[in-house]
């Protein structure tokens, strides 16, 4: 889909979505914590089901917050957006909550990926870039095993080419 | 007081190069260093009496005759008192045994390359700094120490977060020249390396300051220097360097080397000009922190040694009583007191002694808090060629050295109460991973002119349109719409106030929050109550973010966060309307890379002139 439902910041840059599988693969890792959830509660309501039948609430509202927490994830992770500009790396997310950042490339540390289990049964990883503050809070979840590794080797030799005294 | 093992101490590290010729520290270090523990067992020994002597009391108070069978049963068996006493006597006896044992074992040494330090009777432990990774050498005096005359040097070394080498303890004569000697040893080391090290790397500059880590790999270089620097494997960036930064360029003071730019801060300006210099400073000094502290309109007195602030002991006393904090515990306390007077006058006798009892933690509280603001008594800046030189405490004398060079941030701050006096204080950020042991402080409370003059100098010129004034913008920041200022209200021009759709989230501050741009600065006004300045030089920003939470949208707000290293200081450009935080965020990216970029042009261009000032350092 086109339709850019997100805020848009940093004049008309073109933001790189992250991959597909991403959200994806932050429903599953939320699932992991619902579906027994959801089960728990359908068994217990079914076993007390003549003594408590309201018991049966208790599940619909776990299966309602699974489902809209699933539509949310994805869209979420559908606005994760970053953008290689020429002197920064421009970061944006949120819905509900706009977020963006922009690292310089002069100010950048140094730059990690990392991959959890889950990260990598679908193939991701995650690009966390790192300056001298440590508010800067610039990460990149979701991005594929090779782009992530672009990404690192291309911000670490602009961040070398461009680096700025403190 | 040099000791009896090494009568030929070197009078300069040059000469120490003779190998293994250790220095003994003073015999009463290993009694100094227990001291802490023979405390805690004096105050676990009271603690246990306490029992003892609070029904004694209770008896006493209650009018029946004490309980004394323990004393009787004491009085029947001598045997007992006879084997405490000796116990005693025997564990004195051998702490001062193995106290001489330990002594004979500490030592220091100097070679031409480092400064070793030894100690241990069980696990030895031998720490080496290297001389040119020293950062600093601090005289510290603690309270005990300094009643006999003694003194430690802190040796702050770029590496691990224990990374200080703590020499202790030496006569403070013995420990003033070996600081001397030292900083001496360590600054013509580090010029002949940077002079090298500008030699060869000349054309790639910032990589030669900076140590040049490639981003990536940062972390993994800083640990190999590092722990060949400290003779340990944690990493760290030490004190006064970023994470991750400046492995190999580390200077004592402020690097030379690099001309004067106009976006250094004032101060490290000042020191450039200072070290141009020749000794005799004090005149020079005056002139030259005049010259360039002129957009702020303050005449300095620059005093003996360089002296340009002293903050009386009184001062800092009055400033801490008036924290709200020590007000109110002090407030808590009268009304206790009051309360226990009323029980008593009514006759409720027994709740008189737990009521006040139960105040002591609020006392003991309110002591701690005012403890450690006496520690900035007698508080006394020093400009010099490395930069400010701070020393302060009443008992404990602590001294530093503030590296302009590397400030992030600077703020002022000026609690409720202290607005009757015009009082402010100045804090700072710095680059290093969080400074949590030392207070960032710049100026723990001065009138306004010395607030400004602090600033002045951990700031670079402002860079104002024509007009307006320095002063006139901090004043302008620090009193808003109030001050009388004759430049104030054309510096109030600068500032943008919040929206009036704020009020909503700020019913008091949104009138007085607002932020002003010059060309080289981000001020930032805040606070109603406790007011607030941050400064943030463009060329210092890290990082920027732009935030909008469902309540900022809908009041159309946005904030911009400006991030800065760790400190006191979190810069935010807080609830602007949204559109011109969006630019705000935008152009401040733009903007502060461009000052970025012509910051670090202005340290590689002139090659002339770095060579030029290297030779005038050797000459």
């Amino acid at each position: 889909m086109n339709r850019d439902p997100f805020f848009s910041i940093g004049a008309d840059v073109p933001f790189n979505r992250v991959s597909s599988k991403y959200g994806r693969k932050e429903v599953l890792a939320s699932m992991i914590l619902v579906v027994p959830l959801l089960i728990a509660a359908l068994v217990v309501a079914i076993i007390f089901t003549s003594e408590m039948p309201w018991l049966h609430l208790a599940w619909i509202a776990v299966a309602v917050y699974g489902i809209i927490s699933t539509i949310i994830i994805l869209r979420q992770a559908r606005a994760i957006g970053y953008a290689e500009r020429e002197d920064d790396l421009l970061v944006r997310r949120g819905i509900m909550f706009h977020r963006a950042t922009v690292v310089p490339y002069g100010r950048l540390q140094f730059v990690d990926v990392d991959a959890g289990p889950i990260d990598r049964m679908f193939g991701l990883a995650t690009v966390k870039l790192h300056t001298a503050s440590a508010a800067t809070d610039a990460t990149i979840p979701g991005l594929p095993r090779a782009e992530a590794d672009r990404l690192r080797d291309s911000l670490a030799g602009l961040g070398q080419a461009n680096l700025a005294g403190l | 007081m040099r000791d009896e093992s090494s009568p030929d101490t070197p009078n300069s590290p040059a000469e120490a190069a003779a190998p293994e010729v250790w220095h003994r520290v003073h015999p009463l270090t290993p009694i100094l260093e227990s001291l802490g523990v023979l405390v805690g067992i004096f105050i676990a020994a009271v603690y246990g009496l306490q029992n003892f002597f609070q029904s004694a009391v209770e008896d006493l108070a209650s009018g029946r005759s004490v309980n004394l069978t323990f004393a009787e049963w004491l009085g029947a068996h001598p045997l007992v008192i006879l084997a405490v006493v000796g116990g005693i006597i025997l564990i004195l006896v051998l702490t001062a045994f193995f106290s001489w044992l330990a002594w004979r074992v500490m030592g220091y040494r100097v070679d031409a390359e480092a400064i070793y330090y030894r100690r241990g009777l069980l696990s030895k432990k031998l720490r080496k700094a290297r001389l040119d990774r020293v950062q600093s050498i601090d005289l510290q005096q603690k309270l005990l120490p300094r009643m006999l005359g003694m003194g430690e040097l802190v040796f702050d070394v770029a590496g691990g977060t224990d990374s200080n080498i703590s020499l202790k303890y030496l006569s403070k004569k013995r420990a003033e020249e070996l600081r001397d000697e030292l900083l001496a040893a360590v600054k013509a080391k580090k010029n002949a390396s940077a002079a090298s090290t500008a030699a060869a790397t000349a054309p790639t500059g910032t990589a030669a300051e900076h140590g040049g880590p490639e981003p990536e790999t940062g972390a993994a270089g800083e640990a190999e220097a590092g722990a060949d620097a400290a003779g340990q494997p944690r990493v760290r960036a030490g004190d006064h360097g970023g994470p991750g930064l400046d492995s190999s360029g580390e200077q004592l003071g402020i690097d030379l080397s690099v001309p004067e730019r106009s976006a250094d801060s004032i101060g490290v300006r000042l020191s450039k000009r200072l070290g141009a210099l020749a000794d005799d400073v004090s005149q020079e000094a005056e002139g030259s922190l005049n010259d360039l502290l002129a957009p702020y309109h303050l005449s300095a007195d620059v005093g003996e040694e360089g002296e340009i602030i002293r903050v009386p002991a009184h001062r800092v006393i009055v400033s801490s009583l008036l924290n709200t904090g020590t007000l109110i515990s002090v407030g808590v306390i009268v009304v206790l007191i009051a309360i226990a007077v009323v029980f008593l006058v009514v006759g409720i006798e027994e709740a008189f002694l737990p009521i006040l009892l139960g105040g002591l933690p609020g006392i003991f509280a309110a002591f701690t808090a005012f403890k450690k603001n006496l520690d900035n008594a007698n508080f006394v800046v020093r400009i010099s060629e490395d930069g400010l030189a701070v020393r302060h405490g009443l008992f404990s004398t602590s001294r530093k050295v503030i590296p302009l060079d590397r400030l992030q941030a600077v703020c002022l701050h000026q609690p409720l109460l202290w607005r009757w006096a015009g009082w402010w204080r100045a804090e700072y950020n710095i680059a290093s991973d969080g400074g949590k042991n030392d207070e960032n402080l710049l100026l723990p409370v001065g009138d306004i002119d010395q607030a400004l003059l602090m600033v002045g100098l951990a700031l670079p010129d402002p860079q104002l349109p024509a007009g307006i004034s320095a002063d006139g913008l901090v004043r302008s920041a620090m009193y808003d719409r109030k001050s009388t200022h004759p430049d104030a209200a054309a510096a109030e021009g600068l500032f943008h106030a919040q929206p009036r759709s704020s009020r909503v989230i700020d019913p008091l501050v949104w009138k007085r929050r607002a932020y002003a741009l010059t060309d080289s600065l981000l001020v930032l006004r805040l606070g109603i109550l406790d007011r607030r300045v941050d400064f943030v030089p463009h060329v210092r920003v890290q990082s920027l973010r732009y935030y909008q939470g469902p309540l900022m949208r809908a009041l159309n707000l946005g904030t911009v966060a400006v991030h800065s290293t760790a400190g006191p200081i979190t810069p935010l450009v807080k609830h602007q309307d949204a559109d011109a935080a969006k630019r705000f965020f935008t152009e401040h990216a733009e903007r502060t890379r461009i000052a970025r970029q012509t910051y670090d042009a202005a340290a590689k261009s002139p090659h002339t002139d770095r060579t030029q000032i290297l030779e005038e350092d050797e000459g």
